[in-house]
């Protein structure tokens, strides 16, 4: 039973990155959307619970068109996962329920 | 598997629904069924007629429309949050003697309880909130 | 009361009362949930436990009192109240008296709560 959860609000002026993360289960995964996508950067402000979360297989994923947008490629923390918008719709089926975080 | 997607969000003035719009289009693409759109809080606003951006930006409402009749989607308005925001059919027009409708055709106006119906008949339910 | 067919749903209540609609519309979609005869669960959590405060008056804001509608949740049938333990302290509010019983959870609890669920109705 794994939750997929989804972020629409930067790290950098919110708590609700945070906030998902105390909550974030090992199998879980994390889909940064929209301005969340900020909080998947490598000045992000939740940088060190990510990577921890990273090592207790906790999966994250950035959505490719947010990131485009914003043109942040290259601002990425490691090992954060491009997901198009059809991964996205896999990662819904694969995971039991979704909780979105905005 | 069957879909279901809550709006909260108002088109314009949050990405909400352009993410929905292109999460509704992937379901659709990789072909699940995706039951219902329920609007809700600001994400009424999608539905309606009277929205007229300029042309070169994302006609939200006309979407939401070639989406639905496509692949046979509900797109449900709630009529609490629809009252509130001045987006009103015929018929709650006329009921509160207000001067127009101004639902966009394909929309419809129904009960909160039909969010927790999606939930229900679906597989999966997805919130895209502001 | 819950049929076998009846899914586990939880209701995530994240936002403070009267400074956006979101809290009361969590609410309003609470109780129209609870005719369906399913297996409902309210989780308050972050700026969300603020509307369990006690006293509040609400008209001074123009609105209609969300904690006074609260007590109304078990005639509906909802019981399985939660709220989250480390938003409480966080608040200050972990030796509040609240506006009706809640079970305090960890965040650890919660994660639990939300691995049982069909599907979350996110707010």
């Amino acid at each position: 039973m794994s939750i997929l959860h989804t972020v629409n609000k930067s790290a950098f002026t919110h708590q609700t990155l945070s906030e998902c993360l105390s909550v974030c289960g090992s199998g879980h995964s994390i889909l940064f959307i929209e301005d969340g996508v900020y909080g998947a950067t490598n000045r992000s402000p939740c940088r060190e619970t990510i990577e921890a979360l990273q090592n207790l297989d906790v999966q994250f994923y950035v959505l490719d068109a947010a990131i485009e947008a914003r043109g942040i490629k290259n601002l990425l923390i490691q090992e954060v996962h491009i997901a198009s918008d059809e991964e996205f719709v896999d990662l819904v089926v694969q995971h039991t329920a979704v909780q979105s975080w905005f | 598997m069957n879909i279901s997607i809550a709006l909260y969000g108002a088109p314009h003035s949050s990405e909400a629904s352009e993410s929905a719009y292109r999460f509704a289009q992937a379901c659709c693409a990789k072909g699940h069924r995706v039951l219902r759109i329920f609007f809700y809080h600001d994400g009424v606003h999608n539905a309606s007629a009277l929205s007229m951006p300029p042309q070169d930006e994302t006609q939200h409402t006309e979407r939401w429309q070639a989406l639905a009749g496509e692949h046979n989607i509900d797109l449900v308005v709630c009529v609490a949050a629809a009252l509130r925001r001045g987006i009103v059919d015929q018929d709650e027009s006329e009921r509160y003697e207000l001067p127009s409708a101004n639902i966009a055709r394909g929309f419809e106006i129904s009960g909160l309880g039909q969010l927790l119906d999606a939930a229900v008949k679906s597989d999966r339910l997805i919130t895209f909130g502001r | 009361m819950n049929t076998p067919l009846s899914k586990k749903l939880l209701f995530v209540s994240r936002k403070a009362p009267y400074g956006s609609s979101m809290a009361r519309d969590a609410l309003d979609a609470l109780l129209a949930a609870s005719v369906y005869d399913q297996d409902l669960s309210v989780l308050f959590m972050g700026d969300g436990v603020f509307q369990l405060v006690k006293d509040q008056a609400a008209h001074r804001a123009g609105m209609k009192s969300l904690a006074a509608s609260l007590p109304a949740l078990p005639l509906y049938d909802i019981e399985k109240i939660y709220v989250q333990q480390s938003a409480l302290e966080q608040r200050g509010l972990a030796d509040a008296e609240l506006v009706i019983p809640a079970t305090a959870l960890e965040d650890g609890d919660i994660t639990d709560l939300m691995e049982q669920q069909e599907a979350m109705l996110s707010f």
